[in-house]
């Protein structure tokens, strides 16, 4: 989140994380390479160099598109998630010294130029050779994309809908590069554990998308809880202490969308679910601060009246909220306009209390 | 994430994830057919 432009707004928790980045790539890649030549002596350096960088960037992608969906599934792998744009910004860098190892090794001494050789040279499927090293350079564009309008400044041009579309290319660009793997890598080298790995790596990424999805849809069918309030239809958002202390839940509302109850000390509010700066899950954040911090790149919203801390300028909806007879937290299902005060609820002890 | 979000990925895996595991199930069966010499890009080496 920023009041102005600023190439990275670099905090400690970032350093931290990009330093832990950096330092795992570089002991990733030494390990590799140490372990290689004591084990292959029969492959030459320049090969396993590449294999080096090519089998990192394809474990960080890997990591990465695991990050989301765990995080969905146990919050103790939200930390993970924030910064995860540096992190992806990383693994394209040693894609692509990957792929500049690659086309000075197996392509200078080609008539043609180093990437019409690369493009042109194994382009065609036939029933027992596909072409890996296009499904390599497609998804290594893709990921080009992606790091470069990585930028806040991208998504604010492209807008949030296009910029997120865009950004979902990663799956396919993680599709591209287990097959790359598959018909490449895998077709080299016949060894039972180097196939059970890239298995493992694909199953792993499929599965908790499909798992975090069916659970998510879960959520979803459950549907609106109704109940009445002086003459009026409510939402039973349930027993307010189910809230963990300086957390949020999600509440669906009629349209489908998802609202955050958060529970701010004994005070609990109700603002919109989704953040105005990548449309991050903000019901899956937690207050930090006196703020609703989103999970994904730490904006910051005051669940009172949903606008961002001074000097920031974001707004989000906000909800009335109040409790029932029977002690359970109603929200109105009428967003306010974004940025409005409300009071929110105070509970007591005897409501329970999750945290 | 936007309802439209969810729905979104949840469509991108149920779509990907088969067709992948499909495609890696071709590479494998390849494996046993292919003598190394005729993998994909070997004869590219200098």
């Amino acid at each position: 989140m920023s009041a102005k432009y600023v190439t990275v707004q670099w905090t400690k928790r970032k350093i931290i994380y990009d330093a832990m980045v950096v330092l795992g790539t570089a002991v990733y890649i030494a390990l590799f390479t140490m372990i290689g030549h004591a084990a292959r002596p029969d492959v030459s350096g320049p090969i396993l160099d590449m294999r080096a960088y090519g089998s990192c960037a394809f474990l960080m992608l890997t990591i990465i598109l695991c990050l989301g969906p765990l995080a969905r599934i146990d919050k103790r792998f939200l930390p993970l998630v924030y910064n995860r744009r540096h992190f992806g910004v990383a693994m394209f860098l040693v894609a692509a010294v990957h792929a500049w190892k690659v086309l000075s090794f197996y392509h200078a001494y080609s008539d043609v130029p180093e990437l019409v050789s690369l493009l042109t040279n194994d382009a065609s499927f036939t029933k027992s050779s596909w072409p890996f090293q296009l499904f390599g350079s497609w998804a290594l564009l893709i990921v080009f994309v992606m790091a470069v309008t990585s930028h806040d400044f991208w998504q604010k041009t492209l807008g949030g809908t296009t910029w997120k579309s865009l950004h979902m290319l990663v799956y396919v660009a993680y599709a591209l590069a287990v097959l790359h793997v598959a018909y490449g890598a895998l077709q080299l080298e016949t060894h039972w554990a180097y196939a059970t790995l890239v298995c493992a790596a694909a199953g792993t990424v499929i599965g908790l998308h499909l798992v975090a999805g069916a659970r998510s849809n879960a959520l979803d069918r459950r549907g609106v809880t109704w109940a009445t309030h002086e003459g009026a239809r409510w939402i039973d958002a349930g027993p307010p202490g189910r809230i963990p202390k300086n957390r949020a839940l999600p509440v669906l509302v009629p349209n489908g969308e998802r609202i955050a109850i958060v529970r701010d000390g004994e005070r609990v509010h109700a603002v919109h679910g989704v953040c105005a700066h990548q449309g991050g899950p903000l019901y899956e954040g937690k207050v930090i601060d006196g703020c609703l911090t989103c999970p994904w790149h730490g904006w910051q919203y005051k669940p009172g009246d949903g606008c961002s801390p001074p000097p920031f300028t974001e707004k989000i909806p906000t909800y009335r909220v109040c409790l029932s007879g029977e002690g359970h937290l109603l929200v109105d299902p009428m967003p306010l306009a974004a940025g409005t005060p409300t009071e929110g609820v105070l509970i007591g002890k005897e409501h329970g209390d999750a945290a | 994430m936007t309802r439209g979000q969810r729905r979104a990925h949840r469509i991108a895996w149920l779509v990907l994830g088969p067709l992948v595991i499909a495609a890696l199930a071709y590479a494998l069966a390849l494996r046993a057919d292919v003598p190394p010499s005729e993998t994909p890009g070997a004869e590219a080496s200098p």
